[in-house]
């Protein structure tokens, strides 16, 4: 998939949907080819993230831990995820009593559907995304906002004191702290110019100074406390240790959904490694140049302009760095109290992210 | 000084057999033989108290105080009639006689007059009987499960 | 409307609001259950809540209730030792010891220099396993998985050193009136040493990623202080009495079994940072005291005295004369003893045991209010509780 320019993938499957029946492309192959596509990156995302995710945190907090880590289904323990989604698989359904039915089977989706459909705008590679949206980085951040509504639900209809202790837990920690996230995340779109996560990263093209982290040099002084911010945030909107509060394990038994077994169950957890994931990626195409190599050569005149192999590489790279250095994190970090993390996010992490957004709308002045 | 000392100075009718070991004292006033302790003795933590029962009529509540420099246990007791054993309770001024008292109430049946939360702390609410008498009957069943071997 | 031992259950028909505010919210009644992560076996706790700020909680302790007082009682001396040991799982020789320690002085049996000194050593080590354990599982209520697991790396090799000795890695059976039943080889001895090497080479990683992490120092220090006058008055003993400033070791107050022939040093708080009586300071109480106790293993194994390891004339139909005794001892949660009573018969007539525990979760009532969960955690953590000698 070699192109000149960026198309979005599900307008090029309409286009030839269209060829195929000999008709013009209109809404409903758009349509049809933004599900297919959709779908696709689903099976194609989610099952990696799912199984492979759960997988390398379980590896690699073995190994942090002086022991080996699953090992035993499979070699190397490859197979463990997915014996273990047969086992949620094969649960019982337990719905216990005094449980708000509607709500508490209603929440995981919810918490599901958000937490997937923000791969949607994440550049892979050239040419490979599955919806090119002008205000891609809106329509993200906004996505973290709704997945509090789905554990909130989860929360309140488990008709536990517990669950609702951490759902209250995570409205608080979440919604705050995507004041600083959304801060951090405005200093790249204010450099790039646009909220196109694809522009964002096309803005970066180049070499590694090119990179919006550490772009031209002087950039660094909006852009490192930003990118530090953007991470910090991004682990407390997606529950991460330090953060991880709502579902602390030691003092809420599992938080919101303490009550939820079998495949339910996996149904938040996939999610919080799909937020793990797309965060990281997120992350990297805002100040760590998305797809482009270090060495420039997939920007315009490069050796490798435009193939999309090469950008899938680099992209996977980088997303993983970010994703195994949450995982480490996790594991070495004892958890924040949760006064201390509101403190954290209102008085430290606020004003870096005002004082970053000021530096860099200066520095877009001047430059 | 002694126990045996301080308290035959402080309240000497109170006093019922006084040795090196342990003083024996009057039921109504372990209250304020304890403050003697603490005043004249300088015991400081409560350390155990433990209901002994002594068929056919008498029971015995036996406190033990540590007094941290030098190091020692100063022991005291109390005597009851076994058909009605009231004690005057120490946990207003000794916070660990507080679940002390409770246990010995528990397993003992002593009573401990004025004690603030005088509930059972170790067996479930509607147990029957005290186990530690001497003449305690095993219970056959309890909430419909078979307690004989 | 529910209680249970005096204690409410729940809201009630209409719950008050705890403070007087514009916005009317209620309390919550919790149960912090008897299944719990945080609670270290099975403590229920009930909480009443404004949000998360605790106003009152009370304990409902009781679950694991043996009456092993009845059982001692009724089996015979011999019989009756192993059921002491199940009491303070964690740190079961020293349990063990409290028993024997006041029949031995009842009944004025001698316990030769051998045995006394083995009996030091695999206490010690039993204070150092069950220390790593706690030091570890409050690093777990806290947050922080790794140290738990590195902890009981070196746990793993303790159990295996007592495992050899005693033929149990949780519940011993090695301490009986007159000595111990088995003696140790200088295969075993050199493994010790070795073993108290290892952990002495990794306290300063366990310092490095728990006890100075700049985390765990804001989830702890200042919190939940339990100074010496609380300590005191709800004989709260061992490391929590020493973080609050009492420098009150019965080893060095009140010595038993030769402990007057070891040189070691009482660890009292304050320590380097937080404030005297903090969950920050009785952690790093914790953290030394394993130090000191590594010094005491070191010393004994050395100066280790040719013997018995038994009083012969102790066998086993063995019956105390009459008498009584209060023997206590220093455990690794605090001062246990048992008040020890013999009529001449062949069970004793009352073996009245202390649990530190039992004291020491009394005053969760009273530290409680005011706290956050979050800090009542970790209170919880630092008070270091083992239910079955609470309940006993």
């Amino acid at each position: 998939m070699i192109l000149a320019e960026t198309t979005p993938l599900s307008h090029q499957l309409a286009a030839w949907l269209a060829g195929l029946l000999g008709m013009q492309p209109n809404w409903l192959f758009s349509a049809v080819g933004a599900l297919v596509v959709a779908t696709v990156i689903l099976l194609l995302v989610v099952t990696p993230v799912g199984l492979g995710g759960v997988y390398l945190e379980r590896k690699l907090a073995g190994r942090m831990q002086n022991r080996r880590g699953p090992n035993r289904v499979g070699p190397y323990g490859l197979l463990q995820s997915l014996a273990d989604g047969v086992k949620l698989l094969a649960k019982e359904d337990i719905l216990q009593r005094g449980v708000d039915s509607m709500l508490f089977r209603f929440a995981p989706y919810i918490v599901f559907m958000a937490a997937f459909a923000g791969f949607v705008v994440l550049p892979f590679a050239p040419g490979v995304i599955a919806a090119d949206l002008d205000v891609g980085l809106f329509y993200f951040l906004a996505l973290i906002a709704l997945e509090t509504v789905g554990i909130v639900m989860a929360g309140w209809s488990s008709n536990n004191k517990w669950s609702l202790l951490g759902a209250m837990r995570e409205v608080a920690q979440v919604v705050s702290y995507e004041l600083p996230l959304g801060l951090a995340a405005m200093c790249p779109a204010l450099a790039a110019g646009s909220l196109s996560l694809v522009a964002i990263t096309d803005y970066q093209a180049g070499p590694v100074w090119n990179w919006l982290i550490f772009r031209h040099g002087y950039w660094a002084i909006a852009m490192v406390p930003a990118f530090l911010l953007f991470y910090t945030a991004g682990l407390a909107a997606a529950k991460r240790a330090p953060f991880d509060l709502p579902e602390a394990e030691s003092e809420l038994t599992a938080g919101f959904h303490t009550e939820y077994s079998g495949m339910r169950f996996g149904m938040f957890f996939l999610p919080e490694y799909a937020m793990m994931l797309s965060l990281s990626a997120v992350a990297s195409v805002l100040f760590l140049g998305g797809y482009h190599d270090p060495l420039g050569l997939s920007a315009p005149g490069g050796a490798f302009e435009g193939a999309w192999g090469w950008g899938l590489l680099w992209f996977f790279l980088k997303t993983t760095f970010l994703f195994l250095s949450q995982i480490a994190l996790r594991w070495t970090l004892p958890r924040i109290r949760i006064d201390q993390v509101m403190y954290l996010c209102y008085k430290v992490l606020l004003p870096i992210g005002m004082g970053s957004l000021v530096l860099s709308a200066l520095l877009r002045l001047i430059r | 000084m002694t126990p045996a000392e301080a308290l035959r100075a402080a309240m000497p009718d109170a006093v019922e057999e006084a040795s090196d070991a342990f003083v024996r004292v009057k039921a109504e006033k372990i209250v304020e033989a304890a403050r003697v302790l603490r005043e004249k003795c300088g015991a400081e933590m409560l350390h155990q108290i433990s209901g002994v029962d002594r068929p056919p009529d008498k029971m015995e509540v036996v406190y033990h105080f540590a007094r941290l420099k030098p190091a020692e246990f100063l022991c005291l007791k109390v005597s009851v009639p076994r058909s009605n054993p009231v004690v005057p309770t120490l946990a207003h001024e000794w916070a660990s006689a507080n679940w002390g008292e409770r246990e010995t109430l528990d397993l003992l049946g002593v009573t401990f007059s004025g004690h603030p939360h005088p509930y059972r702390i170790l067996l479930p609410e509607d147990w029957e009987g005290h186990p530690l008498r001497k003449d305690y009957a095993y219970p056959v069943e309890y909430h419909g499960v078979d307690c004989v071997e | 409307m529910t209680t249970i031992q005096g204690v409410r259950l729940d809201e009630g028909e209409r719950a008050a609001p705890a403070l007087p505010r514009d916005i009317l919210t209620e309390e919550l009644v919790f149960n912090m259950g008897p299944q719990h992560p945080s609670t270290h076996g099975v403590l229920r706790v009930v909480l009443r809540t404004d949000g998360e700020v605790v106003l009152d909680s009370q304990p409902l302790i009781g679950n694991l209730h043996r009456c092993c007082e009845k059982i001692l009682e009724s089996l015979t001396y011999i019989q009756g030792l192993p059921y002491v040991d199940r009491m303070d799982y964690l740190g079961a020789l020293n349990m063990e010891l409290g028993l024997v320690l006041s029949v031995e002085k009842a009944a004025a049996v001698e316990v030769p220099k051998r045995a006394q000194y083995l009996r030091v050593i695999l206490c010690e080590i039993n204070r150092v396993i069950s220390h790593l354990f706690a030091a570890g599982q409050f690093g777990l209520d806290m947050g922080a998985f790794t140290p738990f697991l590195y902890m009981f790396r070196e746990r793993e090799e303790g159990l295996t050193l007592l495992n050899e000795v005693t033929g149990g890695r949780l519940l011993y059976h090695y301490i009986r009136y007159g000595g111990v039943t088995r003696d140790v080889s200088d295969d075993w001895k050199r493994k010790c040493i070795a073993w108290c090497d290892q952990v002495a080479a990794h306290m300063d990683e366990y310092n490095n990623l728990l006890t100075y992490n700049h985390i765990f120092l804001n989830r702890t220090v200042g919190v939940a202080i339990i100074d010496r006058e609380t300590a005191l008055r709800y004989a709260a003993t061992g490391p929590i009495l020493r973080a609050a400033g009492v420098p009150r070791d019965l080893r060095k107050d009140m010595p038993y079994s030769s402990y007057e022939d070891f040189d070691f040093k009482v660890p009292v708080g304050p320590h380097d940072k937080g404030v005297v009586g903090d969950s920050w300071n009785r952690h790093r109480q914790r953290l030394l005291e394993i130090e000191e106790s590594l010094k005491i293993i070191r010393q004994a194994i050395a100066k280790l005295p040719a013997g018995d390891v038994a009083n012969p004339k102790v066998t086993r139909g063995w019956k105390a004369p009459e008498g009584e005794a209060y023997v206590a001892s220093e455990a690794p949660r605090g001062e246990i003893s048992c008040y020890f009573i013999s009529d001449g018969g062949k069970a004793p007539y009352r073996a009245r045991m202390r649990g530190p525990s039992f004291y020491n979760i009394s005053l969760l009532s009273e530290m409680s209010r005011g706290l956050l969960i979050g800090d009542l955690i970790a209170l919880m953590g630092s008070i270091d509780i083992t239910l079955g000698e609470c309940d006993r």
